[in-house]
């Protein structure tokens, strides 16, 4: 947790050193509890105009939470929270949603049923009192921007889930908001139109260089999108990085499980010298042995061995040997799914086609792992 | 809101517990009056053709919803229809379109020398009944049939080698068995607490029925120990209905979950398949509904155009004298005052109903209770609520219109409250929470969202609480003074009275105008939230 407020102050610092200008959304301190339970707690952030941040984390980790509170719909119950510079929320007083200028999408959509599409996406300027004309040309100019020019006068129930979520993002850009907010926009989208509405919120809050704010339980959606990635645990900010830095330098096991790491192990170092790591796996299974240029731990810890650095070579040319139980094709790569003589599964990526036979022995040189903090 | 529903029914209940248990001869008085022998036979009558018309009504609606489910019978759709429509007809309507078709001197007697006198009597009470119990009982069985999983699990079962015959057995009549249990207590409480059939046909036959027993304890012996006596009995009945209606709600609860088709039989090859014989199934379908709907309405109709005491089957004869009769003098005043009460009664209700929904949006332990109070006289037969409302109010308001109302707003408060709550399932937080968002204060959201998505549901309440209240019997037959006879009740006196051509006359008034406002209703329900939510309503709503 230490690293995680210097990082964040790191950041403060060279915000305020290089750019002088006032964050697009501040978090100090805030925490929130809601029907009882802590979901939020102690949470600082601070997110650059035009910047895109993906809020990232299991279920219950407070994610969503953190963006209804920014929204509005939840008031924190201690630190304050800032929009463009202006107090929202305080754990005192808040201001409610209608004046926060703030665009947000939700799970569900939240289309309205009785409204027709350019109504729904209109209503936004409604509210402001843009007369009809005016807040027509504005919704069909956005539907337009969104791929549905044509289905303005259709009703929101008559379209397909994309579809639908396309009009709800229309409507979250309605209206000048200073802020974007998106709740997992695109987990209630079928798999085969989730990469193009993916995109094309990118884009458009690009071409807008609007803020933006976008929780979701996916992390390649996270990487793919956002400029940085908030992980939360428990309610608590576990790292906050671009996605390259949370790749290479996770905070812990945490967050590497999260990012997608497929070789996560508890461990107790056993002997560490000149970037070579003997380590006995925690639950059990044996000794592995594996390269990392640091170890801080004389105890124990968590070893990320990432598949795209696990080196197959001839049996006596590894550190250790291992069979290899079968290879598939994922991804375009080889994924190589090995069990090492201690008796460790490992999963490695080859560039090309599966080649390797089951039953297969090889050499294995785990390169350029990582030894993080243990999470207890 | 809850003082609202204190005063309307908890008040009311409490009442008639107390008049029940403490009444002149204190609790000891109130079982003295229960086994008193017109009391102990009312009760065992009671019984006798409420088990009977469960037996029938679920045969027939487990027949109905197979062959609509399950079968490759021709015109299902519309046969489906046909089997339900009848419900919007009144009770006590029906029993007198049986008496005009098939007793002596009736239609079929006239025509083909065909008549059956045990029509009146408990085995037309039965009859008559069962066949009233048969589309409740047909419409949760075929809702329980419609689950996608049964017809999943019965594929599973053909192609493992099981005949049709044997899957029906082995596999659909299991997994419906549920359902067919609960609808059987639903049909037993609602024809023990029917009054418009027995009112009919027992009442000729001096069959005395625990309905009928309270109608003449209050309205021809009179004075406190009828009182005492009616309140005893209407304790019991409400016991028994609120025991049977808690047992099935805990039966069924254990099938719930399911996902709903459309109810038709969708797989190409169904389990029922008649073939070579599909013509002559529905040829008897056909007879069974000109047997039990079109030859008894047709009665109805010949003998409100008929000349007083004698059935003219000839056009040219026909008169519509007996209609100016229906529609003139205290009878067009019956009809305009029910009009009133049922238009009051409704409005308030579905208003109402919308914002007790609203304000259970927000769980919390007075607004659950609220709910469940005003949900309670629904499942109450109808003599019942009737009793407890007239011993809590009549003080202040015998003889006024107010009583019936207030009994009207009591029994169907939860159509309201039901209704708006089934359109505000579709209203979700964020529905709002994304008008706010869009600069709306908390009030315009409201006028923008919540109201627009929940008017098809007040309208949809508003439609089916003036159409029971049209329908009405049992509580304003009860309730009714001097100055305040309903529709109904002018129905029920002129068949008393013996006057058939006008009695059928005032029948096919009231059928016209509830096949009317439900043919408007069926038009003007725009949203397919309504129908799932009428759905809800529909299956309770008819034991009056």
């Amino acid at each position: 947790m230490a690293k995680v407020t210097e990082s964040q102050s790191d950041i403060q610092a060279q915000g305020r050193t290089h750019t002088p200008v006032t964050p697009a959304v501040e978090l100090r301190s805030v925490s929130l509890a809601y029907h009882g339970h802590v979901v939020l707690r102690d949470i600082d952030l601070t997110v650059e105009p035009g910047e895109i941040v993906a809020i990232v984390g299991p279920s219950g980790s407070g994610k969503s939470s953190l963006l209804r509170a920014l929204g509005g719909f939840l008031d924190p119950s201690s630190g304050s929270l800032l929009i463009d510079g202006e107090l929202v929320a305080d754990g005192q007083q808040s201001t409610p949603p209608e004046h926060r200028r703030v665009g947000f999408v939700f799970q569900q959509y939240a289309l309205w049923p009785h409204m027709s599409v350019r109504e729904n996406v209109s209503y936004p300027w409604r509210t402001r009192g843009v007369d009809e004309v005016g807040r027509n040309r504005l919704a069909d100019e956005l539907l337009d921007q969104v791929g549905l020019k044509g289905l303005e006068n259709r009703s929101p129930s008559s379209l397909s889930g994309g579809q639908q979520q396309r009009v709800a993002l229309a409507r979250g850009l309605a209206g000048d908001p200073r802020l974007l907010l998106l709740d997992e926009p695109l987990s209630s989208v079928d798999a085969a139109r989730r990469d193009e509405l993916q995109s094309l919120i990118g884009d458009v809050v690009r071409a807008r260089n609007l803020t933006t704010l976008i929780t979701t339980h996916d992390q390649r959606e996270a990487t793919t999108l956002a400029d940085r990635i908030v992980v939360l645990g428990d309610g608590a900010i576990a790292q906050s990085a671009s996605p390259l830095e949370l790749h290479d330098d996770p905070a812990n096991g945490f967050v590497a499980q999260f990012m997608g790491a497929l070789n996560v192990f508890d461990i107790e170092v056993v002997d560490f010298r000149d970037g070579r790591l003997v380590a006995k796996l925690l639950d059990g299974s044996g000794e592995i042995i594996a390269r990392a240029s640091n170890c801080d731990f004389d105890a124990k810890a968590v070893l990320v061995a990432r598949p795209e650095s696990i080196r197959l070579t001839s049996v006596d040319a590894g550190d250790q040997e291992g069979v290899v139980l079968r290879s598939v094709l994922n991804d375009g790569r080889s994924e190589v799914r090995i069990l090492t003589v201690s008796g460790i599964m490992l999963r490695a990526f080859e560039p090309g086609m599966p080649t390797r036979v089951s039953g297969e022995r090889v050499g294995l040189v785990l390169e350029n792992c990582s030894v993080l903090k243990s999470e207890e | 809101m809850f003082f609202v529903a204190l005063l309307l029914v908890g008040y009311p209940l409490f009442e008639l517990i107390r008049s029940a248990l403490a009444g002149p001869s204190g609790p000891s008085g109130a079982w003295h009056t229960i086994s008193t022998r017109p009391v102990a036979m009312a009760l065992l009558h009671t019984v006798e053709v409420s088990a009977a018309a469960t037996i029938l009504a679920t045969l027939l609606g487990v027949a109905m919803a197979l062959l609509v489910a399950r079968s490759d019978l021709p015109f299902r759709r519309w046969f489906a229809g046909a089997w339900v429509a009848p419900l919007i007809i009144p009770a006590y309507v029906t029993g007198l379109a049986w008496l005009d078709a098939y007793t002596q001197a009736g239609l079929t007697d006239q025509v083909a020398h065909l008549s059956a006198g045990w029509i009146i009597g408990p085995v037309g009470v039965a009859l008559l009944l069962g066949l009233q119990g048969a589309p409740l009982a047909y419409l949760l069985i075929l809702s329980a049939l419609s689950s996608g999983r049964i017809g999943e699990l019965e594929d599973a079962a053909r192609i493992s080698g099981r005949t049709p015959a044997r899957v029906l057995w082995e596999i659909t009549l299991p997994l419906v068995k549920t359902a067919i249990f609960g609808s059987m207590l639903l049909v037993f409480v609602s024809s023990a607490s029917d009054f418009g059939i027995p009112a009919i046909l027992a009442i000729p036959a001096s069959y005395s029925t625990v309905t009928t027993l309270i109608y003449s304890d209050l309205s021809f012996a009179g004075g406190t120990h009828a009182i005492a006596s009616a309140s005893s009995l209407s304790a019991v009945l409400g016991l028994l209905a609120i025991v049977l209606l808690f047992t099935s709600n805990r039966v069924s609860r254990t099938n719930s979950g399911s996902t709903r088709s459309n109810g038709l039989a969708s797989s190409a090859r169904p389990l029922i398949a008649f073939g070579r014989f599909r013509n002559l199934v529905v040829t008897g379908c056909l007879l069974i509904l000109v047997l039990t709907t079109v030859i008894p309405l047709m009665a109805l109709y010949i003998t409100s155009v008929s000349p007083a005491f004698r059935l003219e089957l000839a056009p040219s004869h026909w008169v519509a004298s007996a209609y100016a009769q229906a529609l003139s003098g205290a009878n067009i005043a019956a009809l305009g005052r029910s009009a009133l009460i049922a238009a009051a009664a409704a409005t308030i209700v579905a208003t109402g109903g919308a914002l007790v929904a609203l304000w259970n949006r927000r769980p919390s332990r007075l607004a659950t209770l609220t709910s469940t109070l005003l949900s309670l006289p629904f499942a109450l037969p109808g003599s019942v609520v009737a009793i407890a409302i007239l011993l809590a109010w009549e003080r202040w308001l015998y003889g006024s219109l107010f009583i019936i109302l207030i009994a009207y707003v009591a029994r169907f408060a939860v159509i309201g409250v039901r209704t708006a709550a089934v359109t505000m399932g579709g209203l979700s937080d964020d529905l709002v929470h994304a008008a706010r968002a869009s600069g709306a204060s908390a009030r315009r959201a409201s006028r923008d969202v919540i109201w627009p998505v929940l008017i098809p549901g007040i309208v949809t309440s508003f439609a089916i609480v003036f159409l029971l209240g049209i329908h009405e019997l049992t509580m304003s037959s009860l309730l009714y003074g001097p100055s305040t006879q309903t529709f109904a009740v002018a129905v029920l006196a002129s068949e008393e009275a013996g006057q058939t051509a006008l009695t059928a006359s005032l029948a096919m008034v009231v059928t016209v105008i509830t096949t009317v406002v439900a043919g408007v209703a069926l038009f003007a329900r725009s949203s397919r939230k309504i129908v799932a939510a009428e759905a809800g309503i529909e299956v309770p709503s008819w034991q009056k």
